[in-house]
């Protein structure tokens, strides 16, 4: 064999062309912000879904849907102890229905008290609405406890129950289809609807806080009563400011932002 | 907190093979380029008929084969997946798919050191994972095998 026949094979060894020479991270760079803004679109897709044939429901059609959750029960109060703080939240309820009129004819909001170790008050999507006993022995003061109130009965006014059902289903539904069995893609539309549950949920929770934050200015003539709220909530747990982008709610500091800026 | 872990960890695995993933290969190619060149001399012919033209005496003819199984790294195969939506080449395991080749005929001559010719190359592959299976990672086998001629 000759030089020149040689060295033509050896450049033919040196410069593969069976190896594409784009880089493999750019590619896979690449590929997940298009994987990312495919689920984006769906996401957008639900939300508009969701926002658009939930607002415009009729009550009727909201009642109907209530009944699937089973009747309403009693109110409950757990222990004689929390009798007076149980009492004012009757009171403070029927206040909250006739100052809103959208409200009537709906749920009857029973108050349950629920024996649970957390600080924590939550309505279920047909109006009942539960109150730990850790809450209540930390001695809230009256117009605090009015401010926790007017944030349950306001996620059930905004149908926040019922838009985070119907969007959860669209979404789990196309991103299975997408994913299915691939394992390697689940992870990200897992973490991808995680995260967009988790933002929703904060968005839903400033509502929720705003129309509380207009009901205290309806009942009391300021709304100071959830800033102090909010105060000794953050001086109770101390978690850094970043962490609250994977909680279901925001953090304290951005609540208070948000009551201080509303004007009634 | 469970998301944010998960997300890490993946990210972290994702890093992890592809930094292992590619260095492993560019040793991988360096190793087979080296060998490439120091067997350029050994000629190899890939006949479409069963009969080569030989004019001088023969001394020795007999089979020759090398194998090699290759498989990619969990980097590869997430790109792969993902372009499972997209479409396109498949470019990660493209790189896989010519080491195996290449290491496949590096070892078919090295195995007719002796001779002067091998004839009737024919490469093929095999799948060698379980398609149904539902984790089973995929990986490859390819052949290479001819006839090796010595010449008296």
């Amino acid at each position: 064999m000759n030089k020149e026949l040689e060295d033509m094979y050896i450049d033919v060894i040196e410069d593969n062309v069976n190896v594409s020479k784009t880089s493999d991270f750019k590619e896979f760079l690449i590929l997940v912000a298009g994987f990312i803004g495919i689920l984006f679109l769906i996401i957008f897709i639900a939300d508009i879904f969701s926002n658009v044939f939930i607002s415009t429901m009729s009550d009727k059609t909201q009642i109907k849907i209530e009944k699937l959750f089973g009747t309403l029960p009693k109110d409950e109060m757990y222990n004689e102890k929390y009798k007076k703080p149980y009492i004012f939240l009757l009171k403070t309820r029927e206040k909250i229905i006739k100052n809103d009129s959208s409200l009537k004819a709906k749920s009857t909001f029973p108050i349950i008290i629920v024996d649970d170790k957390e600080f924590n008050a939550w309505v279920m999507p047909n109006g009942v609405i539960n109150f730990t006993t850790t809450l209540l022995d930390k001695n809230l003061s009256d117009e605090e406890l009015a401010f926790i109130l007017a944030h349950e009965i306001g996620h059930y006014k905004n149908r926040d129950h019922l838009k985070s059902i119907s969007r959860s289903i669209i979404i789990t539904l196309t991103f299975q289809m997408i994913a299915g069995k691939n394992s390697d893609l689940s992870t990200i539309t897992n973490s991808m609807s995680s995260m967009n549950y988790l933002s929703h949920s904060r968005k839903q929770e400033i509502e929720a806080d705003k129309y509380a934050g207009k009901m205290m200015y309806k009942l009391y003539g300021n709304n100071n009563s959830g800033i102090k709220l909010f105060q000794q909530l953050e001086s109770m747990e101390k978690v850094p400011e970043m962490m609250f982008y994977f909680s279901t709610h925001p953090s304290n500091k951005h609540r208070i932002k948000v009551l201080q800026k509303q004007k009634y | 907190m469970d998301l944010l872990i998960s997300i890490i960890i993946t990210l972290f695995f994702l890093l992890l093979a592809f930094t292992t993933g590619t260095l492993i290969e560019k040793a991988h190619f360096n190793k087979l380029k080296k060998m490439e060149i120091a067997l350029i001399k050994k000629p190899v012919v890939t006949y479409g008929t069963k009969h080569y033209p030989i004019t001088r005496k023969i001394k020795k003819i007999e089979l020759v084969h090398g194998e090699s199984v290759i498989a990619g790294d969990y980097f590869k195969y997430y790109v792969a997946s993902l372009k499972n939506i997209f479409g396109g080449r498949l470019t990660t395991l493209e790189s896989i798919m010519d080491r195996a080749r290449r290491q496949a005929i590096v070892r078919m001559k090295e195995q007719a050191k002796d001779a002067n010719l091998i004839v009737n190359v024919r490469i093929e592959s095999a799948m060698l994972n379980h398609v149904d299976m539902k984790n089973s990672i995929p990986k490859c086998a390819v052949f290479a095998y001819g006839t090796a001629i010595t010449y008296e």
